[in-house]
């Protein structure tokens, strides 16, 4: 009997705590190593000008070692694509690293960094340019949508996260995904995104591919601070997000994209 | 109450204690707490450490490559959000716990699967990768491939820039560019008669015609001249050490260094000796590679502030060379390019540039950007 008060003491506990967690919404955030991170004073956002891209993929590169993603080229957390127009053709012929001929030309995947081919050397190419990719930490996001256990999320300062203790392995939000920034960790049975290196920013510094991009094709920062790198990005440029029509709200702005890029 | 309807209120309500014991115990204790997930697993991501400390962390132990990198064209600038730079770590590999001073922390593991999620402690082992093949590392920005922006980021083309040579023989991966002695105009403006004047005290040793003695002595004719100005004044204030010039340059005052220059430059020079045979490997080598690219094909120089060395002294080619290998002769440039040469290199490409045949057409071209950017 009195195991049986504890427990309904304990549910009305858990009934309690949504008031509770509400109070926590307005004030306290979570303890984040660096205690003076407040998540609701911040709204980060990405920027991607494909015009800079040099796809040196010293990017790709960081993601990997920064975050321990598997280093085969079938895992990425951020990847690059090629589009090129060859002359007189009107859609463009895209390849990405998971592409047989530039995994090829990464000879020793494991050793040596990922680079593309050089498969349009002796062809005429109108134009070609390299689209940088990554989760696009969506406002409504689908992939949190259809998690069915609540192991994934969207933090207060607007990134979405991966609970991977939690999470069951289910991959419905790898299909949910329509960019096909998810990718499932067949080691661990879970899931696995781009987090914008939520290590690193919660800790003042900025996401690892970006720190890595030498040529400014990356951009990231605080959409509250009217002078951080991404609000003058916004700024000074046109942007565009990937596949507006689907009501996802990207958190990711294009520049120098075309139609085809989606 | 019917006996049959207690029995089912009886079983309703165990289902219900039963159901939301199993909700409490399953249900981790953050969750909820701001949403649907658990509040614990933000703070659990966000401590993970970060691996790519920037090039700033890397400042207070590896100060000289620091501040040459600082100088040079990798370096970081920023301008209206826009990044533009090379930082160490993306040649270098991430820092993470170099240099590794005591244990590792151990991994961090997950709760539930148990796992190792992350098992990159186990790759860093606090050492950092020193690049060796440069070619494929330099080439990940700078191989010339459609799609790539040319402005601000100057790409080649392998097989005709560097062919089987490494970058890093002729660049200083942190200060990339290729900055050949600067010599002032005025200096290039001297007298070749005044200059004639003067070099009667320079025949003892390198000839009326600038053709020298002895194999000691390097030839002077058709020399370029704002090498052979930055050669005299190196003599004069000392940078470069040789016991004999030093004595006779610290005796000559600009004017006459650039006199001098003019005089020994307009000379033209007598057929040269037959060509040395030299391994195949070496003369491809010596021929286009390592030194064309500066010293002209053939050796003869086109570039104003860099030596001819066709038909020079085979003895001084050698010394010169091993002057800048150990250091005793300092010049960045070919400090760097003579680190590469073994002594048995040494000697076949002295051997190899002695014997080729001069040329006349000693001109200087626009190809080569000369001076301090
Ligand atoms: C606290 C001082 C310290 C800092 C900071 C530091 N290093 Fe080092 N570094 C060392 C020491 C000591 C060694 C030699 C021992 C070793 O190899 O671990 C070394 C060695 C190296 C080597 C040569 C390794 C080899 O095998 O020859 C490289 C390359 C290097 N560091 C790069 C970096 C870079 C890049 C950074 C910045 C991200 C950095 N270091 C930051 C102390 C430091
Ligand atoms: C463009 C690529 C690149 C960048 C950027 C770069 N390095 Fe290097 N670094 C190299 C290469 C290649 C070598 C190999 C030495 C050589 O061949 O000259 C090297 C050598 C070194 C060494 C000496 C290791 C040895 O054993 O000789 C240290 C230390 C070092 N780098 C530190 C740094 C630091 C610190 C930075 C940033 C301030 C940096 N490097 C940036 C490419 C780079
Ligand atoms: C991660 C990309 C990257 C790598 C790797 C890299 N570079 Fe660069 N390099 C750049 C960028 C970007 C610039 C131009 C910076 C600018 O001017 O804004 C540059 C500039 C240069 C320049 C022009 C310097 C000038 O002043 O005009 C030379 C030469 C050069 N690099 C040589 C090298 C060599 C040699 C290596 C290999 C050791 C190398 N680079 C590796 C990105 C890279
Ligand atoms: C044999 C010496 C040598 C080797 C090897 C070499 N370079 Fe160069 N490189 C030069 C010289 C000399 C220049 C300067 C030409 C000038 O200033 O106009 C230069 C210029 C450059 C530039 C700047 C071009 C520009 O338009 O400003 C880049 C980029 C470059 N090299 C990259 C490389 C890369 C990458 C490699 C390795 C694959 C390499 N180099 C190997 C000698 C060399
Ligand atoms: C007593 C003999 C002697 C006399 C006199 C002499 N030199 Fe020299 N000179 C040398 C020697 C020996 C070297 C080689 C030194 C070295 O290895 O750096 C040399 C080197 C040079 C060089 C460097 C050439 C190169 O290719 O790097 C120049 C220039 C030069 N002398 C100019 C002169 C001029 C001008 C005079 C007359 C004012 C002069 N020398 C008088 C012995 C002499
Ligand atoms: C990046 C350009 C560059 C390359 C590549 C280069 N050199 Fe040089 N070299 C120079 C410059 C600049 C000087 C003048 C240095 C000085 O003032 O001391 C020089 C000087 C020399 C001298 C001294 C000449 C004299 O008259 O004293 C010799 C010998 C020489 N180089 C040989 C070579 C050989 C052999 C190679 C190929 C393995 C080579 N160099 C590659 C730039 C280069």
């Amino acid at each position: 009997m009195a195991v049986l008060g504890a427990a309904a003491l304990e549910l009305f506990g858990a009934f309690a705590r949504k008031p509770a967690a509400a109070a926590a919404k307005d004030g306290a955030a979570p303890s984040f190593p660096t205690p003076s991170y407040n998540w609701t004073k911040h709204h980060w956002a990405f920027g991607v000008d494909a015009n800079q891209c040099t796809a040196c993929l010293a990017c790709v590169e960081a993601c990997k070692l920064e975050n321990g993603v598997p280093q085969d080229p079938h895992h990425f957390r951020t990847w690059v694509e090629r589009y090129t127009y060859l002359d007189g053709e009107a859609a463009p012929l895209v390849d990405s690293l998971a592409d047989p001929g530039d995994i090829e030309a990464s000879n020793s995947r494991f050793v040596e960094p990922y680079r593309f081919d050089q498969r349009y050397q002796e062809k005429k190419v109108e134009t070609a340019f390299f689209v940088p990719k990554l989760c696009n930490h969506c406002e409504r996001p689908p992939c949190v949508e259809v998690c069915p256990v609540g192991a994934t999320y969207r933090t207060e300062d607007g990134v979405v996260l991966i609970d991977q203790d939690y999470c069951i392995g289910c991959r419905y939000c790898v299909q949910a995904c329509p960019y096909g920034s998810r990718t499932f960790n067949e080691v661990y049975g879970v899931a696995d995104k781009c987090t914008w290196c939520y290590h690193r920013i919660t800790k003042g510094l900025k996401p690892a591919c970006v720190e890595a991009c030498c040529h400014g094709a990356r951009v990231f920062g605080d959409l509250n601070d009217p002078e951080s790198d991404i609000s003058q990005f916004l700024r000074d440029n046109r942007v565009e997000v990937l596949k507006p029509e689907l009501g996802t709200h990207p958190s990711v702005y294009y520049v120098g994209i075309d139609d085809d890029v989606r | 109450m019917p006996k049959h309807i207690k029995r089912l209120i009886f079983i309703f309500v165990v289902f219900a204690i039963l159901a939301l014991a199993a909700k409490i115990y399953f249900v981790p204790a953050s969750f909820w707490v701001y949403g649907h997930y658990r509040a614990r697993s933000v703070t659990e991501i966000a401590s993970d450490a970060p691996m790519y400390r920037g090039s700033h962390y890397c400042q207070s132990c590896h100060r000289q490559q620091f501040a040459e990198w600082s100088a040079g064209a990798h370096r970081i600038v920023t301008a209206r959000g826009m990044r533009h730079g090379v930082i160490c770590e993306d040649c270098h590999g991430p820092a993470g716990r170099h240099p590794l001073l005591g244990k590792p922390p151990p991994p961090r593991v997950l709760d539930t699967h148990k796992a190792i999620m992350y098992s990159r402690y186990n790759r860093v082992t606090g050492k950092m990768r020193v690049p060796k093949n440069t070619v494929a590392l330099c080439t990940q920005c700078h191989e010339k491939m459609a799609g790539r922006p040319t402005v601000a980021l100057p790409q080649i083309v392998v097989a005709t820039h560097a062919r089987s040579q490494q970058c890093a023989a002729c660049h200083n991966p942190h200060t990339p560019a290729i900055v050949f002695p600067a010599v002032a105009t005025e200096m290039l403006a001297g007298s070749a008669a005044a200059g004639k004047a003067q070099s009667a005290q320079c025949a003892a040793c390198h000839g009326a015609g600038g053709m020298s003695l002895g194999p000691a002595f390097p030839d002077l004719a058709g020399q370029q001249p704002a090498y052979l100005v930055a050669a005299l004044k190196a003599y004069k204030r000392g940078a470069r050490k040789a016991p004999i010039m030093n004595g006779v340059a610290a005796a000559l005052d600009n004017k006459e260094i650039a006199n001098l220059a003019a005089y020994f430059s307009g000379l033209s020079r007598p057929a040269s000796p037959a060509a040395h045979p030299l391994p195949a490997a070496l003369a491809r080598k010596a021929r286009g590679e390592a030194c064309g690219i500066c010293h002209g094909e053939g050796g003869i120089s086109r570039n104003p502030a860099v030596p001819s060395l066709a038909g020079q002294k085979e003895a001084y080619l050698a010394s010169a060379l091993e002057a800048y290998r150990s250091g005793t002769r300092k010049e960045p440039l070919m400090a760097r390019v003579a680190g590469h040469l073994s002594p048995a290199e040494i000697k076949e490409l002295a051997a190899f540039y002695s014997g080729l045949p001069w040329q006349a057409g000693n001109a200087s071209s626009a190809l080569f950007k000369v001076g301090a950017r």
